[in-house]
């Protein structure tokens, strides 16, 4: 029965969610073997790596969930259920962030091998399986706080196009202005995407294991706010 | 057989708008109808007794279950059918795919028993030959017939159709009412709806809801005695008559016009006295019950 669940949630969240994250690979592993064609610096070309795996990864799965979580075509048939609405969404987000994790690690490792993973600084004098394994945290870490963003701000605002502009906007803030993360203290712990951006920083460690208890915190909100079984029915027309 | 009391329910929305106020009812075993018109608060109504919303205070018992309690709430979800009023579907699911999903969040773990209750569901509802068929290709008649199917997949001791007949065409709708009738012979069917006929057709019981007010509750005939004396024929050269009075139905016969009305006619209209219908009986109720309008807190 587990399977069948499985199999029915997977064909409920759509083929585009697990096939946009391989698309966006692919996409990206085209755009380096042209770099690398055009002699483009090595840098460079891992900066747009990493790029992919720190930065457009998490975003999408971001999105997704909140799309996923905002919006069920049989919401209130779903929260009549003697199985609990909250466990079906969760299964849904771990779907989502358990393919993209798939999706990662299976970059990662290419990537590695390649050489055109940044590491660190904190890590530059790593053994080569502990810095493969803690280097995962370049994607670990935002995705999983991209992932409980999207799951507290889908179930806050009940919206997707609302929580995807802000996540989007979040990620644009980052993106730009991430000289002032990586220098001004209390923005530290907030820094998202440091191993494409500054990987010479000194606090990269610290602040992967501070994004997770971040995330964490969002998930615990998100789990508390889907208990609130009467805000899930926004948007489903009925009297008052 | 399952009966279900409420006693001064009370729902109240943020603004403290009142969706219910108040609400005394009793529902017992059979097909029951729930009439009021758009807004009266029969969702909300319908919504707290499938444990979707809590009331605001107030008690309510459904069979052996306190529905003020998450675990009765729970213990009631799993005897309940529901059919909500915008039934949604998974679009990319057939029938089929759809009711084995509900069914396995539904606790019926056993495959085989499972597969065998979806095919006897999609025969009773007529569906068989169309199961395989993806459900964004279904017609609005045909999501309504999956709907009820879903409802049945725990042969639910109580059922609740929250406007099941919207949107039908007449064919469909008599379908459907006649399907809901034969339900209602051994558990109980809570039939939600703001057209009247649904009900005139299908119950012997009935409660009437009005901005959040219970105003009325009872036989579908004691309703009908409420108006005896207040539905009357006129017959006009054509125009339409004047008073302190509801059309309820106008029938134009070449040079003459008859009316329907529900209300008091002025004597010299020469108004013949006329049978009350249970639509007749709902204006009469809609025009006199007069409730405070919407309560609100503030």
């Amino acid at each position: 029965m587990a399977f069948e669940r499985f199999r029915y949630e997977l064909r409920i969240v759509g083929k585009w969610v697990l096939l946009i994250p391989l698309l966006g690979m692919g996409c990206f592993a085209l755009l380096a073997a042209i770099l690398t064609m055009l002699h483009v610096d090595h840098l460079r070309i891992a900066q747009v790596l990493t790029a992919s795996l720190e930065m457009i990864l998490p975003l999408v799965a971001g999105l997704q969930v909140a799309t996923v979580v905002s919006h069920d075509a049989a919401i209130e048939l779903q929260l009549t259920l003697s199985s609990k609405y909250r466990f079906t969404a969760l299964l849904r987000i771990g779907l989502i962030a358990g393919w993209m994790a798939c999706v990662a690690l299976f970059s990662s490792v290419f990537i590695y091998h390649l050489k055109y993973w940044r590491i660190p600084a904190q890590l530059s004098t790593w053994h080569v399986l502990p810095q493969f394994l803690v280097g995962q945290l370049t994607w670990i870490a935002p995705l999983l706080w991209f992932v409980a963003a999207g799951f507290c701000l889908a179930l806050l605002i009940r919206s997707r196009s609302a929580s995807g502009a802000i996540l989007g906007g979040i990620w644009i803030v980052e993106a730009i202005f991430y000289g002032y993360f990586a220098l001004i203290a209390w923005l530290k712990p907030f820094f998202l995407f440091p191993t494409t951006l500054a990987p010479g920083i000194d606090f990269w460690l610290p602040n992967r294991l501070g994004l997770l208890g971040i995330a964490l915190a969002f998930l615990v909100t998100g789990w508390l706010l889907s208990y609130n079984a009467a805000a899930l029915l926004q948007g489903v027309s009925g009297e008052e | 057989m399952t009966t279900i009391m409420m006693q001064t329910l009370n729902k109240v929305y943020h603004g403290g708008v009142y969706a219910l106020y108040n609400v005394d009812l009793t529902i017992p075993p059979g097909m029951f109808g729930l009439l009021g018109p758009n807004g009266a608060g029969k969702t909300t109504l319908m919504r707290i007794l499938a444990g979707i919303v809590r009331p605001t205070s107030g008690t309510i018992r459904i069979g052996a279950h306190d529905g003020g309690t998450e675990r009765g709430r729970t213990a009631v979800k799993r005897m309940l059918g529901y059919l909500p009023q915008d039934f949604g579907v998974y679009p990319d699911l057939n029938a089929r795919e759809f009711l084995d999903y509900i069914a396995i969040l539904k606790g019926l773990r056993d495959r085989t028993l499972r597969h065998k209750r979806i095919e006897a569901l999609l025969e009773i509802v007529s569906l068989t030959q169309v199961a395989n068929r993806k459900l964004k290709t279904y017609s609005g008649g045909m999501k309504r017939r999956i709907g009820i199917a879903q409802a049945l997949l725990n042969d639910p001791a109580l059922l609740i159709v929250d406007e099941p007949t919207a949107g039908l065409d007449p064919e469909e709708r008599i379908r459907f009412r006649n399907l809901l009738s034969e339900l209602g012979d051994n558990r109980t069917v809570l039939l939600s709806t703001h057209i009247v006929e649904d009900i005139a057709q299908t119950c012997q019981r009935l409660a009437v809801l009005k901005d959040g007010h219970l105003i009325f509750q009872g036989t579908t005939v004691a309703a009908m005695r409420e108006a005896q004396g207040k539905v009357w024929i006129i017959t006009t050269s054509g125009y339409k008559p004047e008073g302190n009075f509801t059309v309820v139905a106008t029938l134009h016969m070449g040079t003459t016009a008859q009316y329907r009305i529900v209300g008091d006619p002025s004597p010299e209209a020469a108004a013949v006295p006329a049978e009350p219908t249970l639509e007749d009986t709902y204006v009469w109720l809609m025009r006199e019950q007069l409730t405070p309008g919407r309560a609100s807190i503030s």
